[in-house]
């Protein structure tokens, strides 16, 4: 194909006709599939996180743990909870009518802030959850070993999470860097 | 304002679909795409005062939408050595030539797509540079590089 016909090529394509009926729909439903999944996400993580702080006073011996440990249990949950809906909001947030290298370059500003947060409230929920289970119990060699798997687990999630964090930013990045 | 959105968009749906089928390889994720645009431009219409042209607006915005979002990795796609038994009788015509462009302009890196995009909608290195956010002598530059790609991908397929 020759580069001059390009433009004609381009222009020409047959474009798959949305109806104003299909496109009437979209704004008046607020679709946006990526949120939706988002927000879905959120609210069955709410829920299960939601029993829990109902149940965990009960069922987990609460009332037999210090009240600061169960205060920072519940601080550290609706933290997580509070960071999911900044989450949402960030994605929400329309795209500025800025240029392309500006507007990526806010949202790589807000990403990284959003992940830095992110990883501090994971490590603050989980680690306040096992916190809360290793409290008062009597130590023998197997708990310290079941102890130390569970750490050994939530490291390695933790530095997954930090490793796609870092690729969503940096691929924001490379959006920018020339090719040889 | 709803209705006069709706006009807009339904005269330049083209915009919309064209972005989808740069940044997305899947149809799925192509009308996910579709619908996340609309709904970034629907937020961003009141705001919208028509000081710049209304296809450099919705540009402006289905680029940073498809630019922004984070896209499931495709499935790697293994290409036979061998020729296939049968050739499709449309082989010629317009729509495999707009496939090719379409499968050379994907290779290309996502701002290059933009700005190549743009170079075909008939757009001055002026307004290319104030919708990507780079100077029209770092547009030409940029140009004159990704047809020289473009035109070897193309002689490859």
């Amino acid at each position: 194909m020759d580069l001059d016909g390009l433009k004609s090529v381009w222009q020409s394509q047959e474009i798959p006709a949305k109806s104003m009926t299909q496109m009437r729909e979209m704004v008046r439903e607020g679709r946006h599939p990526a949120l939706a999944r988002t927000r879905k996400m959120l609210v069955y993580e709410a829920i299960a996180w939601g029993l829990f702080l109902v149940v965990f006073y009960n069922a987990f011996d609460g009332h037999l743990k210090p009240i600061w440990l169960n205060g920072l249990l519940v601080v550290a949950f609706l933290f997580l909870l509070a960071h999911h809906v900044l989450g949402i909001r960030l994605m929400s947030k329309h795209k500025a009518n800025e240029s392309l290298a500006v507007s990526l370059e806010h949202y790589r500003t807000a990403l990284k802030r959003f992940a830095q947060v992110n990883f501090i409230s994971r490590l603050l929920a989980i680690g306040s959850l096992l916190f809360f289970f290793l409290y008062g119990i009597e130590w023998n060699t197997k708990k310290y070993f079941l102890s130390a798997g569970f750490v050994l687990i939530i490291v390695i999630q933790l530095y997954a999470l930090n490793r796609i964090w870092l690729s969503r930013i940096s691929d924001l990045a490379a959006y920018w860097q020339e090719e040889d | 304002m709803e209705e006069r959105f709706l006009q807009l968009l339904d005269e330049h749906q083209g915009i919309l679909h064209k972005v989808c089928r740069l940044y997305r390889d899947r149809s799925v994720d192509r009308e996910d795409l579709f619908q996340e645009i609309v709904y970034h431009l629907w937020k961003a219409f009141p705001a919208f005062q028509a000081r710049s042209k209304v296809s450099t607006w919705i540009y402006r915005i289905a680029l940073n939408t498809a630019l922004a979002g984070f896209r499931k990795t495709s499935l790697p796609v293994t290409l036979s050595a061998d020729l296939p038994q049968f050739i499709s009788p449309i082989s010629n015509d317009a729509g495999s030539q707009g496939e090719k462009l379409y499968a050379a302009i994907r290779c290309l890196k996502e701002v290059d797509r933009a700005i190549l995009s743009l170079y075909l909608e008939e757009m001055t290195y002026e307004q290319i540079g104030q919708i990507i956010g780079i100077t029209p002598s770092n547009v030409g530059a940029r140009l004159h590089r990704i047809k020289n790609k473009l035109k070897t991908r193309l002689k490859e397929k």
